[in-house]
């Protein structure tokens, strides 16, 4: 019996330094100095214009095009040093919304000495939150990106008129999302960056809308192999330029 | 040792505090599996429930506010939508599919005939938004709720806000469902030893496991899983099932297996409600089974059931109505709160 007792208090004293070094180790990234990074993302189709929603752009004398609505999730933020994972967001979730300014800058809160060469960031949501239940903030209902007919976020949402659609609106409506191999649509982005006071995240349309193809494609709802091609494109447009 | 001993004791206690209060539990019936969903991770709250409960009757969540979740979910009819083969909804627009009987919803992985949620708590975003449903946004709900008299207090009593958010209103709503747990027929009587089967219906059971238990599968009398039982498809509806969230052909005609508990009261039957009694059922299992590639195996080949037997399999669904469950006054529209 004496020796269960001992066991007992052993590995009680066990857990409590275990949760010792825990309290010790999160004291010590608490008392850490930290600073604020500013994460500015810049969709844009000219890289001179300064809008990019309800503003007509021409591709040549007969083509052009209008966005109307561009939304995107950003979510798993992490800096990388040498390929290791140096820093990384907790509750890392955020709605960019080009029609709202404030949302194209996340700020980053991260360690003052902290040394990194990559940042890495899913474009979307992934599984296990879409299938987390209800959840709030940025990932609200209320926001308008998620399904109401099926569940799961819409990752990227991209609306806009252009003659070269063939229909009497000319409407393009890209709602791409879907959590579920085979059509898996979250995309993880890796771009290298320099450590500077801020960092800034292109987004070339231009290149999206030319290999999407409007033409052909105008209209993509639901999870389908589209959505898995445009949701690929699309991650491929995000650059440190 | 006796300050270690001290402060674990110190630190229970004051995790019990946090514990206690509101907090409510859901008790799985005995011999029953544990419930899909997290309740560990997602503790009902009294409070929550409530307003859930009063939410669930409020036609404030349709378009123009004549439509109530309970409107194709009564209660006195295990909480479908009773008389009608496809529910009707706002402006009397007719839907595509029967509203299916709500019970038992934590065992539940997926929701809707085709499985196309995968939460109870983003499930009331579907007939919210569908349009000869309630044909309303969850955007406008909570706008409508933050100026209702009724609702913030309520809200500030179930989530400590007066600010309603999206996640707190399908939450609330979410709740309500869970408790609605079917546990106590004579089926459930017997298999706590507390009474007997009539002949007939011990006949009804013996039929029932030989031949429907495979899909059907005690004690919840479904295993979840998405079938073609052998319907011809109606060509006005041209529904197909799961295959329009899958995008798999084995999905093909496929629904999901309905439990059968409160089936007495929960007719139409299938999908599309079709089948007005329960005789009509059996005799599609028995003679009316459509092959086709995606047909389940389990119905290869027809059930042969005589007319007694017919009778008797009858007698033992029967067993399965739990008048407690259909007349629980805690899962009646709650006067209290909407007219108070």
């Amino acid at each position: 019996m004496e020796g269960l007792d001992n066991e007992k208090e052993n590995s009680l004293m066990r857990l409590l330094l275990i949760l010792f070094i825990f309290l010790w180790g999160e004291a010590q990234l608490v008392a850490q100095p930290t600073k604020v990074i500013p994460l500015r993302f810049k969709p844009y189709f000219e890289s001179n214009s300064s809008t990019l929603l309800n503003t007509t752009f021409h591709f040549n004398s007969a083509d052009s095009i209008h966005f109307e609505t561009l939304r995107f999730y950003i979510s798993g933020i992490e800096l990388q040093n040498q390929s290791k994972t140096v820093w990384k967001e907790k509750n890392s979730f955020h709605l960019v919304d080009a029609a709202q300014e404030n949302s194209l800058t996340l700020l980053l809160t991260i360690p003052k000495k902290l040394e990194y060469n990559t940042i890495l960031f899913h474009l979307g949501i992934d599984s296990n939150t879409n299938t987390a239940g209800v959840l709030g903030g940025d990932l609200d209902p209320t926001k308008g990106m998620y399904w109401t007919w099926q569940s799961g976020y819409i990752n990227v949402k991209l609306e806009g008129k252009s003659n070269l659609v063939n229909t009497t609106s000319h409407a393009f409506e890209f709602h791409l999302g879907g959590y579920l191999n085979p059509f898996q649509t979250l995309q993880t982005i890796t771009i290298p960056c320099i450590q500077k006071e801020e960092l800034t995240l292109s987004i070339d349309l231009k290149q999206f809308i030319e290999l999407a193809n409007l033409t052909g494609t105008h209209q993509v709802m639901s999870p389908n192999e589209e959505a898995v091609k445009l949701s690929k494109l699309f991650a491929n447009c995000f650059s440190g330029k | 040792m006796k300050k270690s001993i001290t402060f674990v004791i110190l630190l229970s206690t004051i995790a019990i505090a946090f514990k206690s209060g509101e907090q409510t539990s859901m008790k799985v019936p005995s011999g029953w599996p544990k419930p899909n969903y997290d309740f560990a991770k997602h503790p009902l709250k009294r409070s929550t429930i409530e307003l859930g409960r009063a939410l669930f009757y409020d036609p404030i969540l349709s378009r123009n506010n004549t439509i109530s979740c309970a409107s194709c979910h009564s209660p006195y009819n295990a909480f479908t939508h009773v008389d009608h083969a496809l529910s009707h909804g706002i402006e009397d627009k007719i839907g595509t599919r029967n509203s299916p009987a709500l019970m038992n919803l934590a065992w539940n992985k997926l929701f809707m005939w085709d499985g196309a949620v995968n939460n109870i708590e983003v499930q009331a975003l579907a007939p919210m938004h569908n349009k000869v449903e309630m044909d309303e946004t969850i955007e406008h709900v909570v706008t409508k709720l933050q100026a209702s008299k009724i609702y913030p207090p309520l809200f500030r009593k179930a989530f400590g806000d007066s600010v309603i958010t999206g996640e707190n209103t399908l939450k609330a709503i979410g709740q309500f469902m869970l408790t609605l747990v079917s546990a106590n027929a004579k089926y459930d009587s017997v298999m706590r030893h507390q009474s007997k089967f009539t002949m007939q219906e011990e006949n009804g059971y013996r039929l029932f496991k030989m031949h429907c238990v495979v899909c059907h599968t005690e004690p919840l009398f479904t295993n979840h899983s998405f079938e073609n039982n052998g319907l011809s498809v109606d060509t006005a509806l041209n529904d197909y099932g799961r295959i329009r969230i899958s995008h798999h052909y084995n999905d093909s005609l496929k629904f999901k297996v309905p439990t059968l508990r409160n089936i007495e009261y929960s007719y139409p039957y299938m999908h599309d409600g079709r089948f007005k009694t329960l005789s009509a059922v059996l005799k599609h299992y028995t003679s009316g089974v459509q092959k086709s590639k995606t047909l389940s195996p389990k119905l290869e080949q027809p059930i042969v059931l005589s007319a007694n037997e017919q009778v008797d399999l009858t007698t033992f669904l029967l067993t399965l109505s739990d008048k407690s469950f259909l007349f629980n006054p805690n899962f009646v529209y709650p006067k209290h709160i909407l007219l108070p």
